[in-house]
């Protein structure tokens, strides 16, 4: 699938020159296959027919009833399961409740097949996650709400829908396709002035801002942020990125009496006077979390077309002008794909993040890092490898690339049977403290020889770095060798583009060094740091 | 005289042409930077035989700008009841689609007849 140039197939009956231009004018070099006028009774039957030889990266059906009028709903149900296998995912409109023919005398059994066409639809989707079904109202705006039918558009060019219908559906579509590349959402990056709240918090003061309220505009922005905590409740981080004074903003976060988002729900932010593009990358790199995971909101077209282009990995979505369109804007955001496949791990980076928070503010509050530590009442716990968390031990040593000593990159079983070789031993590290748990952020692997016990593996995650974990780690190998009457700890760096961290980490903690070779000789001056409670667990 | 006859009494071609560049302006959000209308009087809108420049829309564009021209002049308040028909537009569409000036021409001198 080359996404460069997605594939779109648009199953209509009617003209779709609308619907195709805004597509191809929001996803750039797609390839919009339309077919000819009134062919969809033809489309189902024929198989072999040439739309059919190729396969598409998405499906767009949005046909009228009298489309498929000859066809009973049993073979319609066969004819879209087919269809669908043509494509990686399918967008389906399903039929307005009504009849869009004039000269049509509208009855009850006709009502009657559309609820069953409809059905049918929502029960195809439902079983397939990478079916979407719509229905015609779900792209209507404040805007086209009174023009969705024009007579005019009908009668003078066979287009049913008014033009921006259509330009919501490519806003869709352009979603899926951004999904299709692998995009899913993972974090949120939102402006702050009439983006979460109305006005502009630094010329009108927190006071008056329009936020929830009996105030129309209020009420929609109270809207947008119950929307945005909902997606943050389905695992989605949120963070701002706003050109304000940073303490202006806040205060208007911690003090406005409707501002539903917390300080605490936020992940970070980045308030200050910079480039919105520039913040972003920033934010990005300190959550750890790739552009393509990125979608920012905002409310000036200049600053979306500037991120746009610094940061095009981004999704940034056009955000309706009428403020009170953007609930229901985000509504339509909330039922793709996009948000919906987050994994538990990714649930709890949110709690990971809100605790790292509440560390670097309680850091401040103590005078040395010392005192700091001790206050944080940290234990680390080393657990030899086993089948219970060999499968997180293995994706901290494939995917940690700073912290890592010689970036060893094994599968699980191969890690398994290394660790259970004579000799060998393999320990994994986990750190909780006050603020709460950080799970399996560490991996200790060592290998005897001779009298010496070489480190094989020395894995921490940047997650806990430089709260004393790193010295902890090299403590407990040194007491294993203690217990094995070792006289030595070796440890050979193998330098990669990225593991610079961990060589000036061992230069700080060895006791000598020769380049890349860090030794440690094993007695009784090293010892684990005051006021961190240390478990070994047996092998 | 009601206050919306005096308006259409008063109705000029430079009030029109600015209802039409509104219109284009909204028309161009949804088009490619190649198929954008200027806003200028003698913008031309239409290739037909006989025009001596060629215009930026084909049939279809022209329908999209005609009726995002009507949905705007029905939104607002003071050109509610205003005569547009799109169909009269294009049946005459020789002289009233040779540029923004003919087409404003047109509108007023419909209206003018009420």
């Amino acid at each position: 699938m080359s996404l460069e140039a997605p594939r779109i197939l648009l199953l209509s009956d009617t003209n779709t020159a609308n619907a195709t231009a805004l597509l191809r004018k929001k996803i750039k070099g797609s390839v919009i296959q339309e077919i000819p006028y009134n062919q969809i009774p033809v489309l189902l039957i024929q198989e072999d027919h040439t739309i059919w030889s190729n396969h598409y990266d998405l499906l767009i059906w949005w046909c009228r009833e009298e489309a498929i009028k000859g066809f009973t709903i049993n073979e319609l149900s066969f004819f879209f399961e087919r269809i669908s296998g043509k494509a990686d995912f399918s967008l389906w409109v399903g039929f307005g409740m009504g009849s869009q023919n004039p000269v049509d005398q509208f009855e009850l059994k006709q009502l009657h097949r559309l609820y069953e066409l409809n059905a049918l639809l929502v029960t195809h989707c439902m079983a397939n996650p990478v079916q979407r079904f719509y229905v015609p109202e779900d792209f209507l705006t404040e805007k086209n709400k009174t023009a969705k039918h024009s007579a005019d558009l009908w009668y003078l060019t066979k287009t049913l829908w008014h033009k921006t219908v259509y330009e919501r559906l490519a806003e869709v579509t352009c979603v899926i396709i951004h999904q299709l590349k692998g995009g899913a959402v993972k974090l949120v990056v939102s402006d702050l002035d009439d983006t979460l709240w109305g006005g502009i918090v630094g010329d009108d003061g927190w006071e008056h801002l329009a936020l929830g309220g009996h105030n129309a505009i209020g009420e929609a922005f109270s809207d947008v942020q119950e929307i945005l905590l909902n997606w943050k409740s389905r695992g989605v981080l949120l963070a701002v990125v706003s050109k304000n004074e940073e303490q202006t903003a806040l205060e208007a976060i911690k003090k406005h009496p409707e501002m539903k988002i917390k300080e605490q729900d936020l992940v970070g932010w980045k308030i200050n006077w910079k480039d919105k593009a520039e913040n972003i990358a920033a934010l990005a790199k300190e959550l750890n979390i790739g552009l393509q995971h990125i979608l920012f909101l905002d409310d000036n077209p200049a600053e979306r077309e500037r991120v746009r282009l610094a940061l095009p990995e981004v999704y940034v979505p056009d955000l309706p002008s009428n403020k009170l369109e953007v609930p229901y804007f985000l509504k339509q955001l909330s039922q793709l794909p996009l948000l919906n496949r987050i994994s538990e791990e990714d649930k709890q980076r949110a709690e990971l993040y809100r605790q790292e928070q509440a560390r670097k503010q309680d850091c401040a509050l103590h005078g040395s890092m010392e005192d700091w530590i001790r206050s944080l009442e940290m234990k680390i716990t080393f657990r030899p490898l086993t089948t219970d968390n060999l499968m997180r031990a293995t994706q901290l040593l494939n995917k940690t690339n700073q912290m890592n000593l010689r970036t060893r990159r094994m599968g699980e079983q191969e890690l398994l049977r290394w660790a259970q070789e004579k000799g060998n031993e393999f320990y994994t590290v986990s750190v909780e403290d006050k603020f709460g748990s950080a799970g399996l952020t560490g991996l200790l692997g060592m290998r005897k020889e001779s009298e010496s016990l070489i480190l094989e593996d020395f894995v921490l995650s940047c997650r806990v770095m430089g709260r004393q974990v790193e010295a902890c780690m090299i403590t407990f190998a040194i007491k294993t060798a203690a217990k094995q009457g070792l006289k030595k700890i070796i440890a050979e760096l193998i330098p990669t583009a990225k593991n610079n961290p961990c060589k000036e980490l061992f230069n700080r903690l060895c006791d000598d060094c020769n380049e890349l070779t860090f030794t440690w000789e094993v007695g009784d001056k090293h010892s684990y740091p005051e006021g961190i409670k240390i478990v070994e667990e047996p092998c | 005289m009601s206050e919306k006859m005096y308006f259409y009494a008063m109705i000029t071609k430079d009030i029109i042409l600015n209802y039409l560049f509104r219109a284009a302006e909204e028309f161009n959000t949804m088009q490619e930077e190649d198929e954008q209308l200027e806003l200028r009087a003698d913008e031309v809108l239409f290739s037909r035989a006989g025009f001596t420049q060629a215009g930026k829309l084909d049939s279809m564009g022209l329908v999209n700008f005609l009726v995002t021209l009507d949905e705007l002049l029905d939104r607002e308040e003071e050109t509610v009841g205003l005569h547009f028909d799109i169909s009269e537009v294009l049946e005459q569409k020789e002289t009233a689609l040779k540029d923004m000036n003919a087409l404003a021409d047109f509108i007023v001198s419909k209206n003018s007849k009420k």
